[in-house]
């Protein structure tokens, strides 16, 4: 993997995670006393490079959200390194980082969050919620801000009018634009996009898509693309990232992951995508998946995968298997990433027009 | 097709809210027929009316909204026919099709089910209100259906609270209630919307084996293209409260009529085609149901719309072909609805 400080040639790693580990104590009894451990992120590693889209999925429980807020510091991580490198090319710890040094680095790092409703405070008036950012940083006030907050309207493409109204005037689909300006509001190098499409009609959802796409070239953004859904990854994303149980089990190109998948969960996971074309109906040869996704308090032993895995063997239940890469950075955790010939989904027949 | 074939038919259902805001026409005039032991998918996006019309089958639509016109005609096995649009919410000859000729399942299992009764009570219950049996009997039969679904230790199952079930478990529980009464219809409201892919794809699995072996016809709502496509056979797109299109899965993927269905699966991203530059969108957005606009109610979002007709006319469902049917002025006779409109000033 690429370490910063270690290949000072290398500028384009924008933020690098080394062993994220997010533990939520489990307490119990009038003393809280701590009983155990969820391990919604339990040593996860990655890198993600400047004006690119890296993909994060998994199914829900999967940590990938915890791993986001982790990257802002919502939650103080348990352990890890968070190494961000500034537009100046200096390279910071974000975790080692006190809370007033975090906060210039709060305006290279913004969030989008998945529900629209939820996410604007209803009492807030456009101006105050785009401008708010703005005015905490005491970037612009007054008649400025007004102006900014205008702008930043037209280039979601809202109208400028609307920064008197409040958030219930609006749809869900325009909602969401109101979140990407406030992202947007103190010029971002790094955007966390939680789920920002999940909650969107498909009409909607595809100009929510093709906005993200031209931000991202106007202004050179580089994107951390939360998501369930993995027919809109491979559509956004030029890296993915699966993780499964708090812990990172294949990373790829989004052609690679998705025409040669290495690891047993990515191909039972690209499996399961309902195609929406009747004639590739895939009856019978489509992976079933059996039982449940393991408790994160109480994972199994060896490759936590291995449960549900139909290619597991003896040591895949003993021994977990670390992420290895197999070639071209495809990051893989299976101790069979060699052998497996597993299934992507470009090999389909394509459909007779 | 035969009328035998039919198990539902609905013409011209309206289900309106009247709020003190004004009235939303959730529905407003939806015809389609549902064939016996076939898969029905009804899409669309949010505020189509898709789920209001699977409420209103079982005339289980919340105050303040009724159904205020309409017709839906339930075909029984030995010939009855009976007008569900007609019978009282409350009354006793639509709880004799409740639940029991016509059962239904929801979205959100958590919400759906008693939080304070087990599984088992709450799935013998239906047992024992639709059917002359004892306890006993109806809770091995609950065993039984439990192990249908799927759900491993039924017997210990049936004494656990909702909340001690995972989501996936929990639909299943859902599903066995259903048809623990063996439906004719089974009502599926976006049942797996809320949960992961790879449980979706196992309850997808689920309700097509179940729907072989039963025979039973299926009406699944859903807003995702690729579960259509994935069971359906017969697909209705509903729009603003209006049916657009209906007709055979295969002819809506790759022979959509309707400009809106065209336009809805060109913005869905496909998987397999790789990084793609741009997807098609629908310009604009679904209007607020208070000011829906006149004539074809897509017609400002649609790029196909004919000025000084598709605003002025409402379109009404013309028929294309066998078990094809689609709402839209461009297949129209458009002298004809011309002349009606004169007439219709006339008088």
């Amino acid at each position: 993997m690429a370490d910063i400080k270690a290949n000072p040639g290398e500028t384009n790693v924008i933020l690098e995670v080394k062993d994220l580990k997010m533990h939520f104590p489990i307490t119990k009894g009038f003393f809280r006393h701590v009983v155990g451990h969820v391990r919604a992120v339990d040593g996860v590693s990655f890198t993600v490079r400047e004006g690119e889209t890296l993909g994060l999925v998994g199914e829900s429980g999967c940590g990938k959200t915890t791993v986001g807020r982790c990257l802002v510091r919502v939650y103080e991580p348990t352990a890890g390194q968070i190494r961000y490198r500034r537009a100046d090319g200096e390279v910071v710890d974000l975790i080692q980082l006190k809370e007033e040094e975090l906060r210039p680095i709060r305006k290279e790092i913004r969030m989008i969050f998945q529900d629209p409703y939820s996410s604007l405070n209803p009492r807030m008036r456009i101006r105050d919620i785009i401008g708010e950012p703005l005015r905490n940083y005491k970037v612009c006030e007054g008649a400025e801000l007004d102006e900014r907050v205008m702008a930043l309207l037209k280039q979601v493409g809202l109208r400028p009018e609307y920064i008197h109204r409040y958030p219930h005037a609006f749809s869900g689909g325009e909602r969401q634009r109101v979140g990407i300006a406030r992202a947007l509001a103190l010029n971002p190098r790094l955007v966390i996009a939680d789920e920002a499409v999940s909650a969107l009609d498909v009409s909607v959802r595809a100009q929510i898509i093709n906005l993200l796409d031209d931000l991202q070239q106007e202004l050179g953004l580089t994107y951390i693309f939360i998501a369930h859904d993995l027919s809109v990854v491979e559509h956004i994303c030029d890296r993915v990232a699966v993780m499964y149980v708090g812990k990172m089990v294949e990373v790829a190109t989004t052609e690679e992951l998705y025409s040669r998948p290495r690891h047993p969960y990515t191909e039972a996971l690209l499996s399961a995508v309902p195609i929406p074309d009747p004639r590739q109906r895939r009856k019978g040869d489509r992976i079933r998946l059996e039982g449940e996704v393991p408790d994160p308090s109480n994972p199994p032993a060896g490759c936590y995968f291995s449960p549900r895995c139909r290619y597991a063997t003896e040591l895949c239940r003993e021994e977990a298997p670390a992420l290895i890469d197999v070639g071209d950075g495809h990051l893989v955790a299976c101790h069979y990433a060699d052998q497996l010939e597993l299934r992507g989904v470009y090999e389909k027949p394509k459909p007779v027009a | 097709m035969t009328k035998d074939d039919v198990l539902l038919e609905v013409r011209g259902l309206k289900t309106h809210f009247f709020t003190d805001e004004g009235v939303v026409k959730a529905v407003d005039g939806a015809s389609f027929d549902l064939k016996k032991g076939e898969i029905l998918c009804v899409v669309g996006e949010s505020g189509c009316g898709k789920s209001v019309t699977a409420r209103s089958i079982l005339q289980l639509v919340d105050k303040p909204g009724r159904i205020v016109d309409g017709d839906i005609f339930y075909y029984r096995d030995n010939g009855e026919v009976v007008n569900i649009a007609k019978l009282h919410p409350r009354g006793s000859a639509i709880r004799r099709i409740r639940g029991n000729e016509i059962s239904m399942i929801f979205q959100e299992p958590m919400s759906s089910l008693s939080p304070v009764h087990t599984v088992g009570n709450q799935i013998t219950e239906a047992i024992l209100l639709h059917q002359k049996v004892s306890k006993q009997e109806a809770w091995d039969r609950a065993i039984e259906c439990l192990r249908r679904v799927g759900i491993p230790k039924p017997e210990q199952r049936m004494e656990s609270y909702p909340f001690q079930l995972s989501g996936g478990m929990r639909q299943r529980a859902m599903i066995a209630m259903a048809l623990v009464c063996e439906p004719k219809l089974l009502i599926a409201d976006e049942p797996t919307t809320a949960l992961d892919v790879t449980t979706q794809a196992q309850i997808l699995d689920l309700i097509l084996e179940l729907q072989e072996d039963l025979g039973m016809a299926v009406m699944f709502i859903t807003h995702d293209l690729g579960v259509v496509a994935e069971i359906a056979r017969d697909v209705l797109v509903m729009y603003l409260g209006n049916v657009v299109e209906y007709g055979n899965v295969d002819d809506i993927f790759h022979d959509p009529k309707h400009p809106y269905t065209e336009a809805l699966l060109r913005s869905i991203p496909k998987m397999g085609l790789g990084h793609q530059a741009r997807l098609d969108t629908i310009r604009g957005m679904v209007p607020h149901p208070f000011n829906r606009p006149q004539g074809c109610t897509f017609h400002p979002r649609c790029e196909k719309k004919i000025p000084g007709v598709c605003d002025v006319y409402s379109p009404r469902p013309e028929s294309i072909g066998p078990g094809r049917e689609v709402n839209c002025l461009l297949f129209s006779d458009l002298e004809e609805l011309e002349t009606e409109a004169r007439q219709g000033g006339v008088v």
